[in-house]
């Protein structure tokens, strides 16, 4: 479970990132967070990855307080959670398997196990035939899903994705989206932060709309929601 | 995992058996040692393919480290040789008493056994005229000399060897005058002032050298770390991925530690080469020097413990030197 309570953010430079907001996604979960360029969502997300702290109120991850977590205990919060960047984060000096791999190695699994994980999470997203390639090879939606089977080999409970469909076409989109979907449905805790209105419309999934840092919408979209107006109703 | 939607079922139905069910530590303790110890060979063996991917850098920097850890050790072992030429003599401090002529064999061993008794005296030795004579003989060139003579003109000799430590010059030079008013004594001679002088260079090198080895040695540890820090610098955008992916500092720190060994190992085997290298020119034109001396000049070179130890020295210096920028610099790094 991911819980926010009262969360404020504030950077060293004055500004307000987030505002007084709190929500509470279940395990098992899945949710879009939304919102204008700027209105939090990448500040929110990176306080539950504990790129950043909060600067007021509780963010608890799993029950546990970050705020009271140490340094030490940072690294193995992270192996919690599967993160999707925008911009992959794939590292360009090695091959799409060896990237897949980071996660296993990290956490410190068997070697016999970590071939076995890896093929397994690139056959999800369909590119184990492309596992000695070096992603700089691939397309911005194969990278994409790259990072996505980057993010799930280890199994984490949490999978958090910060527009993972910004760079691509609606087809794409879709497919990614869909499997978030099954990551969701074996018991994977998801939130998906994005713009696309559209695909959050026909996902039938909860919200949380930001705006300018403030939380104003957190609830299930309206079947045909096109503009952000329809969707403050919820 | 996740290969059918058969599977999925069944690894979901695994997670809500365990309650909290997806687990990222669900190995045993044997296996994670097992891990972490493939994970060192792997880095271990990651960072030297590294090195020779850049084997002119890499090598410049070795050259540089060898040619700091060479300094200091060629001088040690030059200062070693010094004393070693001038051991005999320097260990102790020697006077010589020439006796009269026409002292018997007897009454000269006589004398060096009351003078023995005496404070400060390690121990004498009697030379007789005719063994004095013997070891003249033995030398280069003044056997015909020698031989050419009508009569042994050497006195008889009472060496006296004196106990260093607790010996300053003053009581030297009294020991001197007293030995010399002996009757039976023509000449008291010691040589202090000369020894007193070689003591003092030989003591004087050595500082300079553990001097010199210190500042080299931090120079290796900079050069070191100045290496890493660019490596660190270069691999930045890997550090924080790995970060963000939940490695530890450690973990990040590993291959860097493994580099900086690599380097000060590196390092201090060129060294041995050019130690090895220069003891053998120099041997050369050592003989040829003992052939027209015609004494047997021999230099000790590092010897098996001290190659070893100094291989030792260049690993940790490279280790320590690695750990103090990894550990400032990955630290530093954090995801924003």
């Amino acid at each position: 479970m991911i819980r926010f309570d009262g969360v404020t953010k504030r950077y060293d430079s004055g500004q307000e990132a987030l505002s007084d907001v709190s929500f509470e996604l279940d395990a098992g979960e899945m949710a879009f967070l939304t919102g204008h360029s700027g209105a939090g969502k990448s500040t929110l997300l990176k306080l539950i990855m504990l790129m950043e702290r909060a600067s007021a109120g509780e963010v608890w991850i799993d029950n546990q307080n970050l705020a009271k977590l140490s340094k030490r205990h940072v690294p193995l919060l992270r192996r919690k959670m599967g993160v999707v960047h925008q911009n992959h984060q794939l590292l360009f000096d090695r091959s799409v398997y060896d990237n897949v791999a980071l996660p296993l190695i990290v956490a410190g699994y068997h070697p016999r196990d970590i071939g076995r994980r890896v093929r397994g999470a690139l056959d999800k997203v369909k590119l184990l035939h492309k596992e000695k390639m070096n992603p700089q090879m691939l397309s911005g939606g194969e990278q994409q899903r790259i990072g996505i089977a980057r993010a799930v080999v280890n199994k984490p409970p949490f999978l958090l994705a910060d527009e993972p469909t910004g760079n691509l076409d609606p087809t794409l989109s879709a497919e990614i989206m869909q499997l978030f979907k099954e990551f969701n449905q074996v018991g994977v805790t998801v939130l998906v932060a994005t713009h696309d209105l559209a695909l959050i419309a026909r996902m039938h999934h909860r919200s949380l709309i930001l705006r300018d840092g403030s939380l104003i919408g957190n609830g299930a979209p309206k079947l045909t929601p096109n503009t952000d107006t329809n969707m403050d109703d919820n | 995992m996740f290969k059918s939607t058969k599977t999925n079922r069944r690894t979901g139905e695994n997670r809500s058996d365990s309650g909290q069910g997806i687990n990222t530590s669900n190995h045993s303790l044997a296996s994670r040692i097992q891990s972490w110890r493939s994970h060192h060979r792997l880095v271990a063996a990651q960072s030297i393919r590294r090195l020779i991917v850049t084997p002119i850098s890499s090598l410049m920097t070795m050259l540089v480290l060898a040619i700091a850890i060479t300094l200091p050790a060629a001088l040690n072992i030059a200062i070693t040789n010094v004393a070693q030429l001038t051991g005999q003599t320097n260990d102790h401090v020697q006077m010589s008493l020439y006796l009269q002529s026409g002292i018997s064999n007897t009454q000269g061993l006589k004398l060096a056994n009351q003078i023995a008794a005496w404070d400060n005296v390690s121990s004498t030795r009697y030379v007789s005229p005719q063994k004095a004579k013997d070891s003249f003989k033995s030398m280069e060139g003044f056997a015909e000399i020698i031989d050419s003579l009508p009569e042994n003109p050497l006195p008889g000799v009472v060496i006296v060897i004196m106990s260093e430590q607790s010996l300053t010059v003053n009581d030297a030079e009294l020991m001197r005058d007293k030995a010399a008013s002996l009757k039976k004594v023509a000449v008291a001679k010691i040589d202090l002032a000369w020894l007193q002088k070689l003591h003092a260079i030989i003591g004087l090198a050595q500082q300079v050298a553990a001097v010199l080895t210190a500042l080299l040695a931090i120079g290796v540890v900079l050069v070191v770390g100045n290496t890493i820090k660019l490596s660190i610098d270069n691999r930045r955008e890997e550090i924080i991925v790995t970060k963000l992916i939940g490695a530890t500092n450690a973990f990040v720190r590993r291959p860097f530690l493994y580099m900086g060994l690599w380097f000060g190992i590196g390092g201090a085997l060129i060294a041995l080469i050019l130690i090895h290298y220069c003891k053998y020119a120099l041997t050369n034109a050592i003989d040829s020097l003992s052939l027209v001396y015609g004494t047997d000049i021999v230099l000790t070179g590092l010897g098996f413990t001290n190659s070893i130890t100094l291989v030792l020295m260049g690993a940790i210096l490279g280790w320590l030197g690695a750990w103090l920028a990894a550990s400032q610099h990955i630290r530093a790094l954090e995801p924003r």
